[in-house]
């Protein structure tokens, strides 16, 4: 545990140095989503309601989304399949550590430095431009909850796609497919309400809606205690769906992974 | 050998490099075709819940959506590769070997990347566009096509300026590429009607980054939908100005180059 530890502590300093291109990456994730706000900002015009949202409603779930999605997307981890295909893998398994252990590390201290940068941007654009936009939400505790079991699913299956690498070459298409399909299933473009039914109960059946939309659902108070405490339910069975194939991938891979000159 | 024959090798070069991995190509041709479709489908899911959004109904946000993606294929086809190649290559000191070749070295940065992978997805849009005019009977002006096509290359070569001009800093600054990808994601928001931004923003969004006017400019003027023809000046202007000032940075920041080799 003290090697995890160390290791978020480095990687919080290693991503402190560079503060600007910090801030620029986030601005990257920022430009979008302010875009689509003033885009629902003119939607809004002559209307109170959209698909059961109000204005504010709907402005609480994309800056939800926002301070979330870099933590709860499922995607590649390209340190992990640089590590594989360059042999550097080698090394770290030789290491008094697990190597998953050592990336959840590094994905908690990254994913806590986002969060920081993130709530340093969004808290004053919310007290000064959108003041009425989050109220006192009872459920703060199942929000937070949700959010600590999406990053859980978030990683692991974002690991379980990475460890791919064992046995292709280049996984950058996946990388790409997976950056264009994720933000629409996992409900960053648009709130589950708005699709059809047969696409919503499709997109139940898959995690991604369980990584994002549902935690930003909660912390905006927009479910029922019963939704809640069956989102909490799938997510568990996520985890542990995401646990099974992350040791059976990692397994297999690690008979295949030859390395030499390391 | 002259140097039209010159350049034309080179472009001939780049292709048949890129056309060495086809199933990469071919792979990557679907996911942008992929990502055309989930602007459309947005586009559609929204306009299923409300009927207009600043004066644009469905079918002009789809024509605009389809104008914008065709700029951003022609950019990324033609000119986003040597932009990239650029700050690589100042970026590993090997920019000296394009300066020593017998050619404007700007040139041929510019043109010895060609990607033929995004000018395969183009075909989405403009079937898209096809199928509006045809099935759902949007005008069009047929006398100003040949003007909306000088707009849409405006476009092309505005998004290769700012490209260009912030991958020329690399030659001051280590690392850009985060500034680079700002710059991308604020012109991937060109498929917003200009009409939902006011005040600053829309002042912004037109002199200082024309983001608003890049694909909102040749689809006024193609269809005749919000034509303003100062909007269309302006783009004008600024493309020649833009253009200019690119190329006056970059032969003040080359003489100014100095590599770890030279």
């Amino acid at each position: 545990m003290k090697a995890e530890i160390t290791t978020f502590k480095n990687v919080l300093k290693e991503t402190a140095i560079y503060r600007t291109n910090t801030i620029a990456s986030f601005l990257v994730v920022v430009l979008p989503m302010l875009f689509l706000l003033l885009f629902w900002n003119a939607a809004f015009q002559g209307r109170t309601y959209i698909a059961g949202f109000t204005r504010p409603q709907l402005f609480a779930y994309y800056l939800m989304i926002l301070v979330l999605q870099d933590i709860l997307m499922i995607k590649i981890n390209y340190e992990v399949s640089s590590d594989i295909r360059s042999g550097q893998l080698s090394a770290y398994l030789l290491r008094p550590f697990h190597y998953i252990r050592h990336c959840f590390s590094v994905f908690s201290a990254v994913s806590f430095n986002y969060l920081l940068y993130t709530l340093l941007v969004i808290i004053p654009i919310v007290v000064i431009i959108f003041p009425s936009v989050f109220s006192y939400n009872p459920q703060l505790f199942h929000g937070l909850l949700s959010v600590a079991l999406g990053a859980v699913i978030a990683f692991l299956l974002g690991m379980s796609l990475s460890c791919i690498s064992f046995w292709m070459e280049d996984i950058s298409s996946i990388s790409i497919g997976l950056g264009l399909i994720v933000p629409v299933v996992s409900g960053a473009f648009l709130p589950l309400s708005f699709f059809p039914n047969w696409l919503r109960s499709t997109m139940e059946l898959l995690p991604f809606w369980y990584t994002l939309a549902f935690p930003a659902e909660v912390l905006c108070n927009r479910l029922s205690t019963t939704q809640i405490s069956h989102g909490l339910l799938i997510q568990v069975i996520w985890v542990v769906i995401g646990c099974i194939v992350l040791h059976l991938i990692w397994s297999r891979g690690k008979r295949v992974y030859t390395s030499y000159g390391a | 050998m002259s140097m039209s024959r010159t350049h034309m090798q080179l472009i001939r070069m780049a292709i048949a490099s890129r056309l060495e991995h086809r199933e990469n190509i071919f792979f990557q041709g679907v996911l942008q075709i992929l990502n055309f479709a989930f602007l459309i489908l947005f586009i559609e899911i929204v306009f299923s819940r409300i009927s207009t959004i600043s004066g644009w109904n469905k079918e002009q946000m789809q024509f605009l959506g389809s104008i914008a993606q065709i700029i951003s294929i022609l950019y990324s086809t033609f000119l986003a590769g040597g932009v990239s190649y650029l700050q690589e290559e100042v970026r590993k000191g090997t920019f000296d070997f394009i300066l020593l070749k017998p050619l404007d070295s700007q040139l041929f940065v510019s043109i010895s990347r060609f990607n033929l992978v995004p000018l395969m997805s183009i075909t989405g849009p403009l079937l898209w566009i096809l199928y509006l005019i045809v099935q759902k009977e949007v005008p069009i002006i047929p006398e100003r096509i040949p003007f909306a096509l000088l707009l849409i290359l405006c476009g092309v070569l505005i998004r290769y300026s700012f490209g260009l001009g912030i991958a020329i800093l690399s030659f001051v600054f280590t690392k850009v590429s985060a500034l680079q990808s700002l710059q991308t994601s604020l012109f991937n928001q060109s498929h917003y009607p200009s009409s939902i931004f006011s005040g600053w923003i829309k002042i912004f969004l037109v002199y200082v980054v024309p983001v608003a006017l890049l694909a909102n400019a040749p689809t006024a003027s193609l269809t005749g939908w919000f034509y303003s023809f100062q909007d269309a000046v302006i783009l004008l202007l600024y493309t020649t100005i833009a253009v200019i000032s690119c190329r006056y940075l970059y032969c003040m920041l080359v003489a100014k180059y100095t590599s770890a080799s030279s």
